[in-house]
Formats: C-alpha cells, sequence, structure tokens
C-alpha cells in the first residue's frame, strides 16, 4: 500500500482486510493522537488507555467507516467522544499534586544550554500548566487544532458543536494560552 | 473545505511555547498492542466464511413456496369448511331407505345396462295397463305429483346424479313403497298390449335411455311392483313374432308363384302356424293346442280373461311364437295340410321322432293309425307305439 494514499483510502484497505493499510494509517496518526489523550487528561496511564480504545474502535468500526469526511476528523470524534466520557466520570482538572507531578514527569533537553535549556523549560512548564487550567471545551479545540491542524468547521464537527462555538473556544483557548506565557 | 473553514490562526507565541513541550510518542508496547489488534481483526475478517450469495435467494423462495402452499391450503380448507354447512343432509327417502335394506346380491341384478330394461316396464305395465305408461313417462304429471311429494331435502341438497332426479316413485295410492324389492311372480300377458307393445317399447327405450342414471334405482328399489322375470322373454317373443310374419309373407309369394314345393323347413313349418292362424284368427287365442307356446308365454296366453273378450285380444297380426324364448329348437307341429297325405304325415311323424317330440310323435302316429287303419305302421316308427 503506497504511503501517499490518502487516509480514506488505507482506511478502506483496511475495511477489506489490509492490515498493512492500517498500519500506514496508524503510524502517520498515532504521535498525534497520542499527545492528544496525554495532553488532554491527568493521567498518562489512563490517556494510554483511552488511545488503544480509540484506535480499538477505529478496527472494530472499519467496515461501517463511510469516507464522507475526513479520517482524522472521524478519528478526533471517536478521541473526543472517549475523553468528554473520561471528564464526566472524572471532573477533576490537572492541578495540586497531580499537575506537579505531571510537570515533573516532562523530560528536559539535554543538549542545550543551562539558561536556554531553563528558558525553555520554563516555558514549557509554563505551557503545560495554562494547558492543563483551560477549560476542557477549550482545550480540546486547541489540541485539536495545532496537533492536527483542523480547521474550525471539522473542530466544530469532530466536538458536534456549531461552527461559532467552536472559533470562540479556539480564540478563547489563544487568549488564555498567551495570558499565561507572558512573564 | 468551505470557506465557513476557516483556520484560525494560532498565535506564534503560543504556537512557540507549545513546541517546546517534548514530543510525545506512545511506547512501541501500546503501538505493537494496537497493531497486533488490527492484524487480528483483519486476518479474522479474511478467515469468516463469505456468506453463501444463494442462500437469501433460496431462503426467501423457500419462504414464499411454504407461504402459498400454506395459504392455498388453508383457503382450500376455509372453502369446504365453508361449503360444508350449506350441504344439509338429505332426509331419507322412502326410497334411499329401501335402498339401504337391498341385499347386495339384489344391487347386482339390477339390470341397468340391460337393454331389456323397457320390457320389464313394459311387462309391469302388463299390470297396470292403463296407468303404468303414463306414471313410467318421465315427464308425465303422475311423476311431477309424486316428486313433489318427495321431501324437499332432495331436491335442494346437493345429491349425486343417480339419487338427485327421484324416479317416477308411484303415488302411494296406487303402489305404496314397500320395504323390499319384491320378484313377483309373471303375470299374465296381456294380449292387447302385443298390439301396442311396439309402440310401447320405443317410447319406453327413449324413456330408458334418459333415465339410464336413475334406471337401476328406479327399476329395483323405485317399483318395488315391477316384475322382474319375464322381460326378456317378452323382447324375444316380439321379435320372433315379426319374423313369423314376415317369413309368412314371404311363403305366400312363393305359394302365389308355384315355389311352395321348394320351401324350406322352417318356412313350411312358419306357413303352417300362419294358416292356422288363419283358421283359428276368429277363435279364441288358445287355438294353437298343440303348439305349446313356452313356458313363460303360454300360462297368460292360455287364460284369457273371457271367451268373448279373447278374440278382440288376439290382434291380426300376432302370430304365435314359433320359437321358444329359451333359445332351444322349436316344436315342430303338423299341420292339417301334414296329414292330408298319409305319407307326408308319416314323413312328419318321422320329424316329431328325430326332433325328440316322442310324445308328439305318438301322438300324430296313433292318429295316423286310427285315420289309416289298412295302412301299416312303419317298422321305425313302432317303437313309438311300444
Amino acid at each position: 500500500m503506497p504511503e501517499t494514499d490518502s487516509d480514506e483510502t488505507l482506511m478502506a484497505a483496511y475495511a477489506r482486510g489490509d492490515s498493512r493499510a492500517f498500519e500506514t494509517l496508524y503510524r502517520r496518526h498515532n504521535g498525534m493522537l497520542y499527545r492528544y489523550f496525554v495532553r488532554g487528561m491527568k493521567d498518562r496511564a489512563q490517556a494510554e488507555e483511552l488511545y488503544q480504545e480509540c484506535w480499538s474502535r477505529v478496527i472494530v468500526a472499519r467496515e461501517r467507516y463511510r469516507p464522507d469526511a475526513k479520517f482524522t476528523t472521524y478519528l478526533m470524534q471517536i478521541a473526543h467522544n472517549l475523553l468528554i466520557d473520561h471528564y464526566r466520570r472524572d471532573r477533576h482538572t490537572l492541578g495540586g499534586e497531580a499537575g506537579q507531578h505531571a510537570l515533573d514527569a516532562l523530560s528536559a533537553p539535554d543538549s542545550e544550554a543551562p539558561e536556554r535549556v531553563l528558558s525553555d523549560f520554563e516555558q514549557a512548564r509554563r505551557m503545560e500548566r495554562a494547558l492543563q487550567e483551560l477549560p476542557d471545551d477549550q482545550r480540546e479545540a486547541f489540541l485539536m487544532r495545532v496537533e492536527t491542524e483542523m480547521g474550525v468547521e471539522e473542530i466544530a464537527a469532530a466536538t458536534g458543536v456549531g461552527h461559532e462555538t467552536a472559533k470562540s473556544r479556539l480564540r478563547y483557548a489563544f487568549a488564555k494560552l498567551r495570558a499565561s506565557l507572558r512573564p | 473545505m468551505s470557506t465557513r473553514d476557516e483556520r484560525e490562526p494560532v498565535p506564534e507565541d503560543v504556537r512557540a511555547a507549545y513546541g517546546k513541550l517534548p514530543t510525545l510518542r506512545p511506547p512501541p508496547a501500546l503501538d505493537e498492542r494496537v497493531l497486533a489488534q488490527a492484524r487480528a481483526a483483519a486476518t479474522t475478517a479474511a478467515v469468516r466464511k463469505p456468506r453463501a450469495p444463494w442462500i437469501i435467494p433460496f431462503a426467501t423462495a423457500a419462504s414464499a413456496v411454504l407461504a402459498i402452499g400454506l395459504g392455498w391450503r388453508l383457503s382450500r380448507e376455509q372453502g369446504e369448511q365453508a361449503f360444508a354447512p350449506a350441504v344439509t343432509a338429505p332426509a331419507p327417502t322412502i326410497e334411499t331407505q329401501q335402498r339401504d335394506v337391498v341385499p347386495a346380491d339384489a344391487a347386482g341384478e339390477t339390470p341397468a345396462a340391460d337393454p331389456d330394461g323397457p320390457s320389464r316396464v313394459g311387462a309391469a305395465r302388463g299390470q297396470e295397463p292403463v296407468a303404468a305408461p303414463a306414471e313410467a313417462r318421465p315427464g308425465s304429471k303422475d311423476r311431477g305429483a309424486a316428486s313433489d311429494d318427495a321431501p324437499t331435502a332432495t331436491q335442494s341438497a346437493p345429491v349425486p346424479d343417480r339419487i338427485a332426479p327421484t324416479p317416477a316413485q308411484p303415488p302411494p295410492a296406487a303402489a305404496p313403497a314397500k320395504p323390499a324389492p319384491i320378484v313377483h311372480p309373471p303375470e299374465p300377458f296381456p294380449q292387447a298390449e302385443v298390439a301396442t307393445e311396439s309402440a310401447a317399447m320405443s317410447d319406453l327405450e327413449d324413456e330408458r335411455k334418459a333415465q339410464d342414471a336413475t334406471a337401476p334405482v328406479q327399476a329395483d328399489f323405485g317399483r318395488s311392483d315391477a316384475p322382474a322375470a319375464p322381460a326378456p322373454q317378452a323382447a324375444v317373443a316380439e321379435r320372433q313374432r315379426e319374423s313369423a310374419g314376415r317369413e309368412n309373407a314371404q311363403f305366400d309369394k312363393r305359394e302365389a308363384s308355384g315355389l311352395a314345393g321348394a320351401r324350406t323347413e322352417p318356412e313350411s313349418r312358419v306357413r303352417d302356424q300362419a294358416r292356422a292362424a288363419g283358421k283359428t284368427r276368429d277363435a279364441p287365442a288358445t287355438r294353437v293346442a298343440s303348439e305349446a307356446p313356452p313356458a313363460d308365454l303360454a300360462a297368460p296366453r292360455a287364460q284369457p280373461a273371457s271367451p268373448a273378450a279373447a278374440p278382440a285380444r288376439v290382434p291380426a297380426a300376432a302370430t304365435p311364437a314359433p320359437f321358444p324364448s329359451d333359445g332351444a329348437p322349436s316344436r315342430l307341429v303338423l299341420s292339417d295340410l301334414d296329414r292330408k297325405e298319409p305319407e307326408r304325415w308319416l314323413a312328419g311323424v318321422r320329424r316329431l321322432f328325430e326332433r325328440g317330440q316322442r310324445d308328439d310323435a305318438r301322438r300324430e302316429l296313433r292318429d295316423w293309425s286310427a285315420r289309416h287303419p289298412a295302412l301299416r305302421v312303419p317298422d321305425d316308427l313302432k317303437p313309438l307305439l311300444e
């Protein structure tokens, strides 16, 4: 299966039983989806669990897939539903010990100068903290935008909201992040 | 991508700060689990037998056949059930009751296809000379009345054809129905009926054809008063009388043309009978005392109602039957012409003797001896006198 095939073609091939098509598709989107879950949740273990669950749903629903929308939108819609369910089960947000533990888990680059490393580490820490402080819907919209380069309409379709709502969520997320990143 | 699908630009500082976050990737073990699950699903789908393409059409066709068959059967049963209450069991008429008690052997003797059936009816008419013909005709008023008297159930109910048309049931006053067929002994055969027998026979033949289906029932059960025995004999006698009439006419022609000597023996016999009939034409019907008619016919003819009425009942063409009804050789009777000459008389005696009519031969020989005492009885005929 060529690497240049679209996501929809690969998914259709996998629906016919081509496991290599799914492997190609998986390699394209595994990092983005993994980050979406890890940065959208406080617990990495739960994030990995949801990550695997999201791909499992794609595998199970392969025969029902219709290439009416982009595969990315389809995938993120599944991820959003899983994440919403998780939010509903646990309204906790990252903060306190959990938030600190998450920030501590961030690996620091080791090949840079200490000042630069400190600055970048500080920026990442601020960014991580500001991201966790965003409301769930705004954080989710932001993650979809920066991780998958989805447009407002796609975000709206994936999250099941209106266009203006998705756009507003994005703008609010950008504003809060910029405010958090200012020194 | 629609125009509304605008990509809200991510601020550069926000994008730069987000880019400073570590590039997270799922662990290889997690990747392997997901990929293994995907391969297993794909393998299971490939191994899974494809559904037989013919199973759905086959199942549909089988269901349709079953449904149609079941529906047809149900509709048929419902139709029968709907028809069944309308069929009321016909009330058993006297006739059917009689039919039930008829023994099997009597039913077997039913002359359903017997061409002599009309003769039997004719014989029955002999018992009732006046009323019987009108009664026996299918469209007669009496019969219609009899049918009207029948229970309505037999008319309205769908009874089989052989039973539905109630045969000419005799009026209760004339001949009450009897529970079992009674075979009457041969009744006296009226001579007056012989003249009209041919016409009546033709009518009755048509009637019999029309009532062919009902004839068995009618003859044996419906008409309990119908005599059973003499019908074939009457028909044979009728044919014999007609044959004798033709032979007499031929004989007269030959005799007029001088060919009397070349006549054959039956012609001679018939001629003698015709002559005897001519002599006794004015005499009672018992004029052929020596003819010894068939046993079944002799009795009626030998018992005229009265001597005065007898001549009127003997028609001119009613030549006595020269042959017995059982098909045996006819009894030879010597005429006065045969007795006119001694040799001829003896020849007649010899013929009687040769035919086995020993009594007749003996009687004729005694008469011959008395008439011709001077002549010697031939040796071959002497045993008759012993």
